[in-house]
């Protein structure tokens, strides 16, 4: 928990100490009460360098002195870019990732995959990066309604709704842009998020992404990634049927809190028959290699024309030979 | 640097302050709606605390300006223009460049919303096949409930400018919210609330309960809905006194009648100004075109009278 543990009174989600009102429910923060006045005053605001009367203007956007061109500070909201908080550590090496990418290569034995691609693959870039998401926790009470096929009648939907109060812990929102989405929701089961540090350590020269959303856009995103995870959450078991469509989900957050994590990969691009492909190989935990594969056209080409002439040669050649046959 | 003046009350009306210039001397008095005041002889600002009172809180928020002013008289001229001749001269003719600014007062709301419901959902389902293709709708009843926060609702705090015309200048970027501190005032007029906390509670529950409807028929499933009814109750409501910036040009219409008033918000610079038909030039354009089309009709009977003949 930070020094600043100021929370909000309706919600209570912790605040930063820039907060003006909760970014989750809006409730105003707490703020320094002032003394009540018990007689009317009149205040004029002086240039600190002259002393002259000042006034807003603007094109300062803060009040100048329209003799010495001086501009007053005031209190801006701030809302900076997000930067990374704590930086998982890189628990598998260099020599480990080439290695754990060419054990996935051998593992790749689906039909249209190459055979001798674990053979014949190269390495030809390995990239250790840190990438960044924010960790949440957080307790909802989740309202929703859907659409299911349990107790439909002559339609194939019927309508259902329902309440439930949910947890959150660890959820991981990836806000990478280095990183696919499918890359980056394969990784993020395997990090440790207690393992954080507040520098980043082994990796003096590797990459560290940046948050590239300012803390409002970023605290939107968090609220929608949250009522994403509740709806997949319900649409696994918690709503009725085998299928559903229509999920809706309103949800009333409270002690929402977020961390903003640097999180360890290796990015890896292995050459085959003169094509680069990626693969990311975890920093953490060896269990999480996940790329993408080259196609065999040869088997691509075959299944084609075996569909071909089932679909249009052999219809033919059987409408043939029965012509043939009616006109003997 | 703020330089706290005392300020006296003026024995001609309660509310009424008198302040004296700090730079010239000069007497200034400050009517019961102004929160800040410029000195007519050497334009010296001065912003003015009054003694507290639950029915006249005191600002927590303020947006700055951001239109500047020749920006604000652009777009509302853009506005201007693009009105037909049938709306009223007087607004079509308004002079633009009279905008003034103020500090409007506002109240932001908030509250959480916990509704329970009860719906028809309509299901399609399609029976037949090509030409006796039939889409039917099975309605099937839902209950249920509904929890959210209602969030940036604002409510004029003025009397001057009724929430409804706000309305129409909205949406403020919330984001941009500084601290009240008069630093963001000083040298602009500002309007104390003329509206107290519990009189814009109605109205502000109203927008709340407006934006509730809303969330309620978005969160409905199924293709379509019918006869939704709910109950919703508001809990942890907050008001916050907030000062938003306008641009506004009172047009009077006629002799007697209340102005009318073009608005321009002074952070989007979007423009709202009521238009109202003229009714003259309405009525006379239809005279107009009937008599034409008499005028034809008889010149027509006249000439085919004359070919018969």
């Amino acid at each position: 928990m930070s020094e600043h543990d100021v929370r909000c009174t309706r919600c209570t989600s912790p605040l930063e100490p820039q907060d003006l009102r909760c970014p989750i429910c809006s409730m105003a923060a707490p703020d320094f009460d002032l003394p009540p006045q018990s007689r009317a005053f009149s205040e004029v605001l002086r240039c600190d360098g002259c002393g002259a009367a000042v006034g807003y203007t603007i094109q300062h956007q803060a009040p100048r002195c329209g003799f010495c061109n001086a501009v007053m500070h005031i209190e801006r909201p701030e809302d900076p870019l997000e930067e990374p908080e704590w930086y998982l550590p890189f628990r598998v090496t260099d020599a480990q990732a080439s290695q754990l990418l060419s054990a996935w290569l051998a593992t790749q034995k689906g039909f249209f995959t190459p055979s001798e691609l674990a053979s014949q693959a190269t390495l030809s870039a390995l990239m250790p990066l840190w990438w960044v998401a924010w960790v949440c926790e957080a307790e909802a009470y989740v309202t929703w309604s859907a659409d299911s096929d349990a107790g439909s009648k002559r339609a194939a939907w019927a309508p259902h709704s329902g309440s439930h109060s949910l947890t959150f812990r660890s959820l991981l929102i990836p806000a990478t842009r280095g990183l696919t989405y499918d890359e980056a929701s394969f990784l993020a089961p395997g990090f440790d998020p207690a393992s954080g540090e507040r520098t980043p350590q082994g990796r003096a020269h590797a990459p560290i992404e940046r948050f590239d959303v300012q803390r409002s856009v970023a605290r939107n995103f968090i609220i929608q990634a949250i009522h994403r995870a509740a709806a997949s959450q319900l649409a696994n078991g918690m709503i009725p049927g085998r299928r559903t469509r229509n999920v809706r989900v309103s949800a009333l957050l409270s002690s929402l809190t977020t961390r903003r994590l640097a999180l360890p990969t290796y990015v890896l691009a292995y050459r085959y028959r003169g094509e680069l492909y990626r693969a990311v190989v975890h920093g953490q935990d060896p269990r999480y290699v996940w790329g993408r594969t080259p196609k065999s056209y040869k088997k691509l080409w075959l299944v084609l024309g075996i569909v071909g002439f089932v679909v249009v040669v052999l219809p033919t050649l059987l409408t043939f030979v029965m012509l043939v046959a009616s006109n003997l | 640097m703020l330089a706290p003046v005392a300020a006296t009350h003026s024995p001609h009306a309660r509310d009424v302050f008198d302040v004296q210039c700090q730079d010239c001397g000069a007497l200034l008095h400050l009517a019961p709606h102004q929160r800040t005041a410029t000195c007519l002889y050497c334009r010296s600002p001065a912003i003015v605390t009054r003694p507290s009172d639950p029915n006249r809180p005191r600002p927590r928020f303020a947006l700055a300006f951001v239109l500047p002013p020749e920006a604000a008289v652009a777009r509302a001229q853009a506005w201007q223009r693009s009105l037909s001749w049938f709306r009223g001269a007087s607004i079509r003719t308004a002079p633009i460049s009279e905008l003034q600014p103020i500090y409007s007062p506002a109240f932001l709301y908030s509250a959480v919303a916990r509704s329970s419901y009860r719906v028809e959902i309509g299901e399609n389902y399609v029976t037949g096949s090509g030409d006796s293709r039939q889409t039917h709708t099975e309605w099937r009843p839902l209950v249920g409930n509904h929890a959210a926060f209602v969030r940036d609702v604002l409510v004029s705090a003025s009397r001057g400018i009724p929430n409804q015309e706000l309305d129409h200048v909205e949406p403020y970027d919330l984001r941009a919210l500084h601290r009240y501190t008069p630093a963001l005032i000083s040298g602009w007029p500002a309007e104390e609330p003329s509206q107290t906390p519990e009189s814009v509670w109605a109205s502000a529950r109203a927008e709340a309960m407006q934006h509730v409807a809303q969330y309620l028929h978005a969160f409905m499933p199924g293709d379509t809905q019918r006869g939704l009814q709910y109950n919703s109750k508001l809990d942890y409501e907050s008001l916050d006194l907030v000062l938003l910036p306008l641009w506004v040009l009172p047009v009077r219409v006629a002799p007697g009648a209340p102005p009318l008033r073009l608005l321009v918000n002074g952070q989007t610079g979007r423009v709202y100004g009521p238009a109202p038909l003229a009714w003259q030039r309405v009525i006379g354009v239809v005279l107009g075109a009937l008599a034409l089309l008499l005028g034809l009709m008889l010149f027509l009977m006249l000439l085919l009278g004359a070919l018969a003949a």
